[in-house]
């Protein structure tokens, strides 16, 4: 499989555009389509688009599976059915960064967090994850679901804020803040850790638990988990709504009394 | 001594890991690439067991070398790491053991989880297919003196409203029909006509039945007054008022649960809904047992059948409410039915019953009905 020709478009609100060869084909989150070529033909398939042994009721179940990760039932299939190459666009939800992942580099799949898919060649699977462990699961900040993409070639997650990747090596340890997680290799273990201080876990705004994954392996992090956006954009609509000036109210009550006394005038 | 394929993790390796194969000696592991020359040799004692993997299942041995990580290996798939297990002597790597641990308790916990969802499920069924049975169990518990205290609170609520008589022969006739149905219960009965044009009957729990005078006058033999008694005495007996609250109790916990919050206009309609339903299981309940208190008590029963078929018709003939004075609001002889409803099937169950069950030794009651009247008149002057 031909590796896809990509770049990574804009700073924090992003585009991947990538030029499909002849009769290539390319999976993308439904509605994340920005613009494509002339020659690009687009499809809506069930589920990631892969074959199932049970059929067809096999591939809906599967779809059904994959919209429990935050992914929509089915998705938009793009194949170039010209001989020359052309481009796709796809566009991230929100503000963030859309982050190549070379699937072959990670061992084959990655684990991710609910839908951080963006879009990858065909044949890529995107498979529920359960979170077994109970106290993970609870406290872990990415909850009992979590989204396994494997196969082959590049495949774009996205998260909101900045991503970083770090590589972890043997039995090497980073403590996350729950919630700033966003993927990790298959290798790495995912555990959940008390902060040990009642006055830290209480004062210190970070929670109970840090999250926290343990080498080898690769894992990726975001900084502004969408939950903590929308804390700060909610708190910031309710109270923007009562930052006028005192002027302005005064001058609404100015337009009420004249309303008022203009009834009055009228009578006489 | 077998070879088992693991994939190798190092600082100069790829971050997926190497392909490797390994070999379990008596006190070292060898891994060697997949070129034939042996890469490394570590004691075991140099060993270290770790959980790995996303679902925590994977076996991670490490090893340092200078304090600093050096590496680690992952055998590649359970089956290869079965046979590693299988290899390593237990006590001597730190770690196996507790791995062992983790990833057993780990089984544990989801198993726990899941017997107790099964569990929570199993009886939710058996408590909704058993409700009459659990009902009846839950009422039992409910101790004489509570029942009889609500009665008393019931009856205290009432008496502003309802215009009781205390005396006279109105009373007297009910008092001693209804001692001869109630002779050796557990309830001390108390009896009660009221001052009230319609045609009802009702019970209190703890033993309060309540006759309306309308209901007296339009009886047109003591046996139809003791079938409407025995019925009344049936729902104190069987002590279908807590069981009606009960059931309340019980439809309203389940709204909340399933619906997680609920506003007043649900918790009205579940209510109206379910004691509907309840009320028609309970009066067809009263009917039957009321038939079989009769003729347990010598009284001839078929009383009941033809004062329900007479208030059956009296919803009918609203226009010929002259012949009869109780008759003269629609509402006024609907009242006892529109608290019992599904009249014709009712009938049909009573007929159906006595037909089955005749008593050769039941007898007809008597009573003085002018005197009776003649009261019932000079109270309604007062």
């Amino acid at each position: 499989m031909t590796q896809f020709d990509y770049t990574v478009h804009g700073k924090d609100l992003q585009y991947v555009q990538f030029t499909l060869a002849g009769g290539q084909e390319a999976i993308a989150e439904q509605g994340a389509m920005m613009f494509i070529d002339q020659h690009v033909a687009v499809d809506a398939v069930l589920g990631d688009g892969s074959d199932s042994r049970f059929g067809v009721i096999g591939r809906f179940i599967n779809a059904v599976k994959r919209s429990l990760t935050g992914e929509s039932m089915f998705s938009s299939l793009y194949k170039n059915s010209s001989e020359f190459p052309q481009r796709i666009a796809i566009a991230a939800p929100g503000p963030g960064e859309i982050v190549p992942v070379n699937l072959d580099e990670q061992g084959g799949s990655v684990i991710c967090q609910k839908g951080a898919y963006l879009a990858g060649q065909r044949g890529q699977k995107v498979q529920l994850a359960f979170q077994k462990r109970v106290r993970v699961g609870l406290f872990g900040g990415e909850g009992f679901i979590m989204q396994k993409i494997s196969g082959h070639g590049t495949v774009f997650i996205h998260a909101s804020g900045t991503l970083r990747q770090v590589t972890l090596g043997p039995a090497d340890t980073l403590k996350i803040d729950t919630g700033c997680l966003v993927g990790m290799s298959s290798n790495v273990r995912y555990d959940v850790k008390y902060t040990g201080k009642l006055k830290t876990s209480l004062f210190g705004g970070e929670g109970l638990f840090y999250a926290t994954v343990t080498g080898p392996g690769t894992v990726w992090m975001q900084s502004l988990p969408i939950n903590r956006l929308s804390k700060v954009l909610m708190s910031a609509a309710l109270t923007g709504r009562g930052r006028g000036s005192a002027v302005g109210k005064l001058y609404l009550v100015a337009i009420v009394i004249f309303v008022i006394a203009s009834l009055f005038i009228g009578k006489q | 001594m077998s070879e088992i394929r693991v994939s190798l993790f190092g600082p100069e390796l790829p971050v997926a890991g190497q392909p490797a194969h390994c070999m379990v000696g008596e006190d070292a592991i060898h891994i060697r690439s997949h070129g034939s020359e042996i890469l490394l040799t570590i004691t075991l004692a140099a060993l270290r067991a770790e959980v790995a993997g996303f679902d925590h299942d994977q076996l991670q041995l490490t090893w340092r070398h200078d304090d600093r990580a050096a590496g680690s290996l992952i055998p590649s798939g359970t089956d290869e790491q079965k046979k590693l297990i299988a290899a390593l002597p237990p006590n001597t790597i730190p770690g196996l053991i507790q791995w062992r641990r983790s990833t057993r308790s780990q089984s544990w916990v989801w198993k726990g989880v899941l017997y107790t969802i099964g569990f929570v499920l199993v009886s939710l069924a058996l408590l909704v297919w058993q409700h009459d049975r659990v009902v009846t169990w839950a009422a039992n518990r409910v101790s004489m003196e509570t029942e009889k205290n609500i009665g008393e609170s019931v009856l205290k609520s009432l008496k502003p409203e309802v215009n009781f008589l205390s005396q006279g022969e109105a009373v007297k006739v009910v008092r001693e029909i209804g001692q001869q149905l109630t002779a050796g219960s557990r309830y001390q009965y108390q009896w009660y006509v009221s001052k009230d044009p319609a045609v009802n009957a009702f019970a209190i729990p703890g033993g309060i039945i309540v006759v309306n005078s309308g209901l007296l006058k339009r009886a047109d033999s003591p046996n139809e007054l003791a079938a409407v008694l025995a019925h009344e005495v049936q729902h104190v007996e069987q002590r279908h008022a807590l069981k009606n609250m009960m059931n309340s109790a019980a439809v309203a916990t389940a709204v909340l649960v399933v619906l997680g919050d609920a506003n007043a206009v649900v918790m009205m309609l579940a209510h109206q809904v379910s004691t509907q339903y309840f009320n028609r299981e309970v009066e067809s309940d009263a009917d039957l047992k009321g038939v079989q208190l009769l003729q347990s008590k010598n009284i001839d029963a078929t009383g009941m059948v033809s004062f329900f078929k007479k208030m059956d018709a009296g919803i009918g003939d609203n226009k010929d409410g002259a012949k009869d004075q109780s008759t003269e609001k629609p509402s006024e002889v609907a009242g006892w039915f529109s608290s019992h409803p599904d009249t014709l099937s009712r009938i049909q169950a009573i007929e159906e019953y006595v037909a089955k069950h005749p008593c050769g030794t039941c007898m007809t009651l008597t009573w003085d009905k002018s005197a009776l009247l003649a009261e019932l008149e000079k109270a309604d002057g007062k």
